[in-house]
Formats: C-alpha cells, structure tokens, sequence
C-alpha cells in the first residue's frame, strides 16, 4: 500500500520524531510503499500567499513546487499519517498550514454545480494520527482535541465515512519514562502492523 | 477597554477585510476603546512555530500587544474548520512565548489581563457541516485560549457561515449583527 507519513514536530528533538521514523522503519518492513515528510525540516511554508489564494478556485491552485509535490503524494496516497504535538488544544500552525495549501480544490475536494464541497480523496482509505499531548486525557476532552477533530472529521469529509480512522494520543504520562516511550513506540509497531 | 483587533486575509478585496473595517469602525464609534490593529497578513506572519524576535524599534511585539490589551477581537475566515495557519501560528508562538517564565516554570494563565473576546469569521459551509467537523475553530478559543485568559473572561462567537452561498442582503446582515454585537462592548 502507499502511504503518506506526514511529520509536523517544530522541536528537532521531540517525541514526535521518533514516533515518525519507528512509523516509517515499521511500515517499510511490511512491504509498504512510504513517503515520509518531515514539514519543518522541509522548511514548508504554512501561510498561503495572496496569490495562491486568488488562484484558488481557480484551473490551477497549486502554484508552488513543493505544493504539487505534496498534492502528488496524497494524491497517490491509500493511506495518511499525521504525527504531530498538539499545541492550543489544536494541530501545529505547520500542519494546518499544509492542510490549507495542499489540500486544495482539485486535490482534497471539488465544488459541484451548487457550491457544495464533495469528495476528492475517495482513494484514501486509512487516516491515521499518533499526537502527543501536553495535558492529561480529561484536559484534552474537554478541550475537544481539536486537532484530531481537524483530522477525522473535516478531512474525512473528503475522504469519504467508508475511511477508517486510527488513533494513538500519546499524553504526558505515556511519554515520561524510557520505559513509557518505549512502550509508546510498541503502540506505533502495533497501529502499523494493522494496516 | 484596551482592545486588540487581530484580522487576517491574505487578499485586500476580501470580506474579512470588510467584516475588519466594520469592527474597527463599531469600537471606534464607542468612543471608550483604546484601539490597537494587527493585521497578520501585512506584518508578514509566515506561521512558523515561533517567529524571530522582532528587529528593536520596531514597535509592540505580539507578546507586548497581548500584555497591553484587556479584550482581543479575532477576524479572520474559516478554513479547514478553524483559523487559518497564520494565525494559529501566531497565537501558538506568542502564548508560548508568554507562558514560559525565565526560571524554566511555567504559568497557566498568562493572559489574566484579558477579560472579554470575540471571533468574527466567515465559514464556507453551512453550520452543520461545522458542527459535524467538530466545530475545531471555536473550541480552540472558547476552550483552548480562554482557558489561558481571566478565569471570568466571556468569549463572542459572531459567525456567519455558508458565505459560498451568501447574497448582498445577507452579508449586509452580518456586517450589522457585527455593529449590534460589539457596539455594546
């Protein structure tokens, strides 16, 4: 299967990394076929320009190189997986940034006739997440993990309800310790090897 | 009341720009407000995780705006069923910023001087399609960023969703519920 690995950790010595390359390592070894993309190492620009969003609804929205590279790998993508910590109870400036300039009309969605949005990523049929978060479980409900609501609601809006979701939310006491994180990244094996 | 207006729209035509100049408008009429605006699209916020300290003489600081203010409002349009990436970028570096102390502690509540805040945004799509994409946008500031403010501050939600299907009429509407909303702050 092909499959997106999308890394949006800012801090170069985060969990999140970790998490990335033990995703990559492990699904590499089932015979998949990954791309890993590493967004701030990749230095990816999250704000969109005035000038793509005045190209937007138009023939071509993807202006930038790195943009098209990005909308090809999802576009041949049957899997995405998003590792990122979660900041303001939301996804990192990054990759909201990536899911606006990426994720475009054309890519993600098209407008019908009557300016309703209907799905374009009907090809992907797992959203995975793995998020680390700075608050305990009930902090993070009540907060409404907005992030993975981002993932597996609005986005899975585009891929279609028959896609399945898996998540791993990884909170501070899961990666206090060693032994916790090493235990962490056994979860990680674990959601590779289902898909 | 010390209000901070943040708008952000990466295009000069837009509504948002509209909807920023009806806010700016409606708080100066009142004649209580002491007024600042950023709009991030003009001081260039690239929404990287953190942003470079800003040149010396360059006026407040994003951290500087936040410590002087006493109410905050939001302008900006919905995208992906939350604020755009330049400004998540920008609160996301500013509160860190803000709520890590010199001594390597930490402190929860590093805007206890904002006691009011309001969001002024556009949706594409109708609210209930926002409300089955788990309404992100909203609860960032009505859980995420008050959570961070005065424990009594009171959040705004002036919203006006389906704009792709919008008419005149119905944005003229919007930019009056705006007056309304904000006219009594």
């Amino acid at each position: 299967m092909r499959i997106l690995v999308v890394l949006a950790d800012p801090d170069p010595s985060g969990f999140c990394h970790s998490v990335a390359d033990r995703m990559n390592t492990s699904l590499k070894a089932r015979g998949h076929d990954v791309v890993l993309r590493d967004l701030c190492a990749e230095g990816f620009r999250s704000a969109m320009s005035s000038d793509e969003r005045a190209a937007y609804h138009g023939d071509d929205p993807a202006l930038d190189p790195a943009v098209r590279a990005h909308a090809a790998d999802v576009a041949s993508a049957e899997a995405l997986v998003f590792v990122y910590p979660t900041a303001l109870t939301t996804l990192p400036a990054i990759l909201k940034g990536w899911l606006e300039r990426v994720m475009l009309p054309g890519v993600a969605f098209v407008f019908n006739s009557r300016h309703k949005v209907r799905p374009g990523l009907t090809h992907v049929r797992h959203v995975v997440g793995v998020a680390t978060y700075p608050t305990g479980r009930a902090a993070t409900m009540i907060a409404n993990d907005n992030g993975r609501r981002t993932l597996t609601r609005a986005l899975r809006l585009s891929t279609g309800l028959r896609t399945r979701v898996r998540w791993l939310a990884l909170h501070p006491g899961d990666t206090a310790t060693d032994g916790r994180r090493q235990l962490a990244l056994t979860a990680v094996d674990e959601l590779a090897r289902r898909l | 009341m010390r209000v901070l207006v943040v708008s952000y729209h990466p295009l000069e035509g837009s509504f948002t720009a509209a909807t920023t100049a009806r806010v700016l408008d409606t708080l100066a009429r009142s004649g209580r407000h002491t007024i600042r605006h950023r709009d991030l699209h003009a001081d260039g916020q690239t929404a990287a995780w953190t942003t470079p300290p800003d040149p010396p003489g360059s006026g407040p600081t994003p951290v500087a705006d936040l410590r002087w203010c006493e109410a905050i409002v939001f302008v900006y349009p919905t995208w992906w069923s939350g604020q755009p990436a330049a400004l998540t970028g920008w609160l996301q570096s500013t509160l860190a910023e803000l709520t890590d102390r010199h001594d390597g502690s930490h402190t929860a509540r590093p805007l206890r001087n904002v006691r009011r805040f309001a969001a002024v945004t556009s949706h594409g799509s109708s609210k209930l399609v926002n409300v089955a994409q788990g309404e992100g946008g909203k609860r960032v500031l009505s859980r995420g960023l008050r959570s961070r403010c005065h424990p009594l501050a009171r959040m705004s939600w002036i919203a006006l969703y389906g704009i792709d299907r919008s008419t005149t009429r119905s944005r003229d509407r919007f930019l009056d519920r705006i007056t309304r909303r904000l006219g009594s702050w």
